[in-house]
């Protein structure tokens, strides 16, 4: 193992763990808003990926408008999925929540594959596929873009929570519901946002993968679990901490499959899981208490 | 006895199981042709699956999103020993449902301490790492392609061959394991889940140790789709791989969901209705797999409770016997009954010396904020302490560190010179103390008796095995629960709402309702948290009135409290609190005179004045 | 004594008969029973979806000119949804509700067929398979009623290496899918390799991973000189992607399950220059008039074009031979019942003039094709080109 097989490793660590971390932040947003997990998050990316090369080879438009477009389409379909399905659940009961998350993740599944078709889908580098090289490992510049991208996101959404009332108003209904409605917050539009927020992140996330992976109707499924994977890890509800927990587990699986095999990159998210859950349930970056009375 | 016992509702009848089975059993002569009758095989085999995900899922109110790694783990574990060692399916299906139960068993332990859905996540990582194994060991499990020739079912030189003849086989371990859950559905395991699925807390306050309830139910539905995997392995004589996935484990949900969670015959009809859809869907081709989505969302979002739970609702009604009286607070005339609890339960009267609870040096912090700081007090046998203080005082967190929910940072409590530090609440229970809960945590899913019954729950550890099986003796215990039950209901002079659901009460009844559960748990020490909160003056009058009763019976008191005039009324000594610490501490006279009291209470100028 | 289904078919096929346009030739007889299982939904559904619509084609033509000795055919599809278990439930169906004489198609992947090979052997129902794991034909004496119409993977692997000791690449990498088609080609490679003097490098993938970086860059630290990657998932093409990414110069080498059009354009300028094993199909224009099957593949090219509208490819073809040897076998063994079928297959399929190849079976042999049928092809400038025969 040369210093050029590990820099390439993580260079595919970190390129896999930046959007292993957007899926993650997305279903910390919604989990914050909600109390739930949401298990269509991953079908968000491929909606933005599929939806996006169906897009482009539609019309033929610039990928920055096909891109612009996406974004829009998936977010609403996020926002219709919070208002027709996740609002009339009652109470917020957390079990129902969940299945009924699960039944759209697979509505959107079958409806991608019926109108969109069964062949996977790419889309173009958005500037180029020529690699570079640094110290004998290569990489292509989309995957600066993805990593970019992803931290431009971070960036955008630290400062939305930390600096503008209704960043902090989405605290606040993390925090506590109750109290946040009775200082007249509208906990409805806060989960609305969530929904609509996540739904773009995980666009987002879509489209900048897709020219390297490429897409197809059944890849938001292991991607939405892999996601939750990394949102255990840094902490579930802990938002900046699902990052970092995507990255762990996109180097981990870089690491892992590189170092002592490819049968090891399938299961390395899953036995993380276990061993956190095992060990550290709130995951590595928790803090604090929790369980009040 | 027996009679009432029976009606508690919730129940499943025996009557009907035997007739549902019997039905079952006619059901290969009435179809047309083999086909037909492999479907009703694998709704016999979902069926096994659903009646324990529901155990887990309705009572134990967890989800597993990994049934289906269970399931195949009960396949390939037989499948192999029996193609790689000739092992007889009779033999390897007992064998593969041990593994199975032993690694639920370690799943469960550290996930089910904790409370909401750790155990769901943790199902769907070993749900996929199970598959991912499956393929990956291809020395040991034929890797992709599976496995095939595997020893078919026989019953000794009979061989199985037609899908009637393992229909048979199948539902008659269906069958099996539908009694068996019965059982539990009507013991008081099924009470207890129920219970601890309306609130943790309150369970354990009782001396239920909920990990350990929740981890036996989990293990024998891990080992309920262990056998169903078996049982399929030797059927189908080929095994691969992608049957156990992810999407699996969520039709298995799916079942429970559609066929209505926490409902007995609700797993039944989810089963069988989910191995019929898919053939009806099968003609719509692609459309299959959106509709299945689809389905899934208006079951929840129309259906809550599931199809059992739209006809459930017709029997439910007729099931409740007694209407709520209307009068908020009880007759006058029964409360004057000053019936000890002690005196029925033989615990030797207060001997008034002696301390029974210390609290030495306790502090509690939360990160920065310290709400408890170096506070210390004892309580004497037969005792009626009161903890008073302004909001924020810190005495619901210290209650809470007595009562085992929160460890202290610093100092110890002891019970009868027994440090308590680090012991779970529920085990509190069994030393001898009982508590009430400031936003009464009663289990709206039982009716009253049944709630007052969980208090009975710190005598009664164990006994899962008998329940399933229906033993005497579990039955027996019953009897006598509800009898205790009745007698603490009558302490608080409620004895006429006992077939109500606790849900259905007024609020002073639901406070009420708390401390007779707390009493039936025959404690040594009583402690009250906030027990004026949201009374009226009448029902104060009351509660007032059964404290006493309660001291007269021989029990200590410990009580959180606003209200002055029940403190002064009924306290022989006040301990008062202010930013976490002890201020004073005297007979409630002392202390309403004491100047540091009256300037926390009132403020500087008036303390000036007094 | 008709039981109630023939008694239903018969009175619906009369009814049909007349209101069959005039000028067509009435059926008479019993109908022939075929059932077709192939995945047409979830991952194996690309391949599916023309093999289904080959046999379909095949079974409308045969009927328009009156069906097989006179009888019309009845096609009953059943989607095994890329599952096994599907597959199997489907399979019963068909033996004992629908009471085919025959099933075409295993739910084309190998693994799925391998789940069906029990439930025919054990009903005693002829399957013809168009899968590629050796498995699924092999032992014959295990394999009685299972036939299969494209190439075992022993051949294509054979094939594979007389190419490499052609080009003198002694040293080699293999990157298969976990999937039973990729397991499957992996053993053959292990059994083949060291007596034809190759070394072996050997790693894996996932079916849906999307990043093969790692396993590239630890191949990328090894001798070998071309990258052999096997698999019918869009894998494929990241690892074609990847390769180009980390500048890997070996030559790359993709499977007989990757013969598309679509997956080269997905994998755009990564794909110019790969090579494929692969039966002639893609590349019929470019066989000599001499082929023996360069006239059959066009003219089911052309018919396929004709009613679809759209191209087939080298699995529809795969289907399209399925279902015409057992209809020859019918015709000549003179019945068809489900061991006259067998027979007929086992007898009178010899020089059988197919799309993929020319078949011949007999009782010790039940996959038609010989490493003869297979080639090496390049795509090159948006095309398949014939590169070795």
């Amino acid at each position: 193992m040369n210093t050029a097989s590990l820099l390439q490793f993580l260079f595919s660590g970190l390129m896999v763990g930046a959007i292993y971390g957007l899926v993650a932040l997305g279903l910390n947003v919604v989990f914050n808003a909600t109390g739930a997990v949401n298990f269509a998050q991953g079908e968000f990316s491929m909606l933005g990926g599929m939806l996006g090369a169906s897009i482009l080879s539609a019309t033929g438009l610039p990928l920055a408008l096909v891109v612009l477009l996406t974004v829009i389409a998936v977010t609403a379909v996020g926002v219709i999925m919070e208002r027709v399905i996740v609002r009339p659940i009652r109470h917020a009961d957390v079990l129902n929540l969940i299945i009924v998350t699960i039944g759209a993740s697979i509505l959107i599944k079958g409806g991608v594959m019926v109108s969109l078709g069964k062949n996977a889908a790419g889309l173009p580098a958005f500037t180029g596929e020529r690699p570079f090289q640094f110290l004998g490992a290569t990489f292509v510049p989309q995957a600066l873009w993805i990593v970019g991208v992803a931290g431009a996101i971070v960036l955008a959404l630290h400062l939305f929570f930390d600096r503008t009332l209704l960043g902090r108003a989405m605290r606040a209904v993390a925090s506590d519901r109750e109290a946040a409605r009775l200082m007249g917050i509208d906990v409805g539009r806060i989960v609305m946002l969530s929904f609509a927020l996540s739904a773009a992140v995980g666009a987002i996330g879509g489209l900048i993968v897709t020219p390297v992976t490429l897409t197809i109707y059944d890849a938001g499924t292991m991607l939405g679990l892999k996601g939750f994977a990394a949102a255990v890890t840094g902490g579930l509800g802990n938002t900046f901490g699902g990052i970092a927990g995507g990255l762990v587990l996109g180097l981990l699986e870089a690491f892992g499959g590189g170092l002592i095999g490819s049968e090891f990159k399938d299961v390395a998210a899953f036995l993380l899981l276990l061993l956190l859950l095992f060990v550290r349930p709130r995951g590595l970056f928790a803090r604090g208490e929790s369980e009040r009375v | 006895m027996v009679d009432v016992v029976e009606r508690l509702p919730g129940r499943v009848s025996g009557r009907a199981l035997l007739a549902f089975l019997a039905a079952v059993a006619l059901v290969p002569w009435l179809l047309p042709n083999q086909y037909l009758v492999h479907v009703v095989v694998l709704a016999g085999l979902y069926v096994i699956l659903a009646v324990g995900l529901n155990l887990v899922m309705g009572y134990a109110n967890q989800v597993s999103l990994g049934h289906a790694g269970f399931y195949g783990l009960g396949a390939y574990v037989s499948a192999v020993l029996s193609v790689r060692y000739g092992l007889s399916p009779w033999l390897g299906m007992p064998i593969a449902a041990v593994a199975t139960g032993a690694l639920a068993y370690v799943v469960g332990i550290p996930t089910l301490r904790l409370t909401s859905y750790y155990l769901g996540m943790a199902t769907l990582g070993i749900g996929i790492v199970l598959q991912l194994a499956f393929v990956q060991l291809h020395g040991l499990t034929g890797g992709s392609s599976g496995l095939a020739g595997i020893l078919p079912w026989d019953l000794g030189p009979l061989r199985l061959t037609t899908s009637t003849h393992h229909y048979l086989l199948v539902w008659a371990f269906a069958g099996v394991a539908l009694w068996i859950a019965r059982n539990l559905v009507n013991s008081r395991v099924g009470r207890v889940l129920r219970a601890l699925g309306d609130s943790e807390a309150a369970a354990a306050a009782m001396g239920v140790d909920t990990a350990a309830e929740k981890r036996r139910v989990f293990v024998l539905s891990a080992v309920y789709a262990s056998v169903a995997g078996s049982l399929y392995a030797h059927y189908i004589t080929v095994i691969s791989p992608e049957i156990y996935s992810f999407l699996f484990s969520v039709v298995l949900v799916l079942m429970v969901a559609i066929g209505g969670i926490g409902l007995y015959w609700g797993a039944v009809v989810g089963a069988v209705l989910l191995t019929v859809l898919p053939e009806a869907l099968r003609k719509f081709g692609d459309w299959e797999v959106p509709l299945y989505g689809l389905a899934l969302i208006v079951v929840i979002l129309f259906l809550p409770r599931g199809i059992a739970g739209l006809l459930a609702r017709k029997g439910s009604a007729r099931a409740v016997g007694a209407r709520p009286p209307e009068a908020a607070a009880p007759a006058p005339g029964a409360a004057a009954q000053a019936v000890p609890v002690a005196a029925s339960s033989g615990r030797k009267p207060a001997s008034g010396s002696g301390s029974l609870l210390e609290v030495r040096g306790v502090s509690k912090q939360f990160g920065g904020v310290r709400a408890v700081h170096d506070c210390s007090f004892e309580v004497a046998e037969g005792e009626i302490k009161a903890v008073i203080g302004p909001n924020g005082a810190g005495k619901t967190t210290l209650f809470n560190v007595i009562t085992g929910f929160y460890a202290p940072t610093a100092g110890v409590v002891r019970f009868r010179a027994r440090p308590l530090t680090g012991m779970p609440a529920h085990r509190l229970a069994r030393l001898g103390l009982s508590r009430t809960f400031q936003n009464v945590q009663l289990f709206p899913s039982l009716t009253v008796v049944e709630n007052v019954m969980i208090g009975c729950e710190r005598d009664a550890p164990g006994g899962f095995l008998g329940a399933a099986l229906a033993l005497p003796g579990p039955r027996r215990r019953i009897r006598a629960e509800h009898e205790r039950a009745e007698r603490a209901l009558a302490t608080v002079g409620l004895e006429a709402l006992a077939l109500v659901p606790a849900a259905d009460l007024a609020f002073g009844q639901q406070k009420l309702v708390e401390v007779a559960r707390a009493l039936a748990a025959d404690p040594t020490l009583l402690l009250l948290d906030e027990p004026a909160a949201g009374l009226n003056t009448p029902e104060k009058v009351e509660m007032m009135r059964l404290i006493v009763r309660v001291r007269a019976g021989g029990i200590s008191v410990l009580l959180i409290e606003h209200d002055m005039r029940l403190v002064m009324g009924v306290s022989d000594r006040v301990v008062v609190l202010d930013h976490g610490e002890k201020i004073a501490e005297g007979s409630p006279a002392e202390v309403r005179r004491d100047p540091a009291v009256i300037r926390v209470y009132l403020g500087e100028d008036v303390a000036a004045v007094a | 004594m008709l039981t109630r289904r023939q008694f239903t078919t018969t009175l619906g096929g009369a009814l049909a008969a007349g209101l069959v346009a005039p000028g067509a030739i009435r059926a008479q007889g019993a109908p022939i029973r075929i059932g077709s299982i192939f995945s047409y939904t979830g991952p194996a559904a690309f391949l599916g979806d023309r093999m289904k619509r080959s046999v379909e084609l095949f079974v409308e033509e045969a009927n328009k000119k009156g069906g097989l000795g006179g009888r019309r055919i009845d096609l009953t599809l059943y989607d095994a949804g890329s599952e096994s278990t599907k597959a199997v439930l489907a399979a019963k169906r068909l033996i004992e509700q629908d009471t085919v004489d025959a099933i075409v198609g295993d739910g084309n992947r190998s693994d799925i067929g391998l789940a069906l090979v029990p439930s025919v052997q054990r009903a005693e129902v002829p399957l013809m398979s168009v899968s590629g794991a050796t498995a699924l034909v092999e032992p014959v004496k295990d394999r009685a009623w299972v036939f299969k119409s494209t190439v075992n993977d022993v051949e294509v692997v054979a094939r594979l290496l007389v190419f490499f000791r052609k080009r003198g690449i002694k040293d080699v990498a293999m990157l298969n899918d976990t999937g039973a088609f990729g397991a499957s080609a992996r053993d053959q490679l292990r059994a083949q390799a060291p007596a034809a003097g190759i070394n072996v490098v050997y790693e894996e993938f996932g079916p849906g991973d999307n990043d093969l970086t790692t396993q590239l860059t630890r191949i990328r630290g090894s001798n070998a000189k071309a990258i052999i990657c096997w698999t019918v998932t869009p894998a494929g093409v990241v690892f074609l992607k990847n390769a180009q990414q980390l500048g890997l110069k070996q030559m790359l080498v993709h499977g007989f399950g990757f013969v598309a059009d679509r997956y080269m354009q997905l994998a755009g300028d990564a794909a110019e220059g790969l090579y494929l094993t692969s039966l002639k199909f893609p590349v019929a224009e470019q066989l000599p008039d001499t082929d023996p099957i360069k006239a059959t593949i066009l003219d089911y090219k052309a018919r396929y074009r004709t009613r679809y509208n759209e191209e087939t490819d080298v699995y529809g073809g795969q289907a399209w031979d399925g279902i015409g040897m057992v209809a020859q076998a019918i015709t000549r063994a003179g019945g068809s019942d489900r061991a006259k079928i067998r027979a007929g297959l086992e007898e009178h399929v010899r020089e059988y003039k197919g799309v993929g190849g020319v078949f011949t079976f007999s009782p010790q042999k039940h996959w038609g094709l010989a490493k003869s049928d297979v080639v090496i092809i390049e795509w090159r400038q948006g095309k398949f080109r014939l590169v070795d025969l």
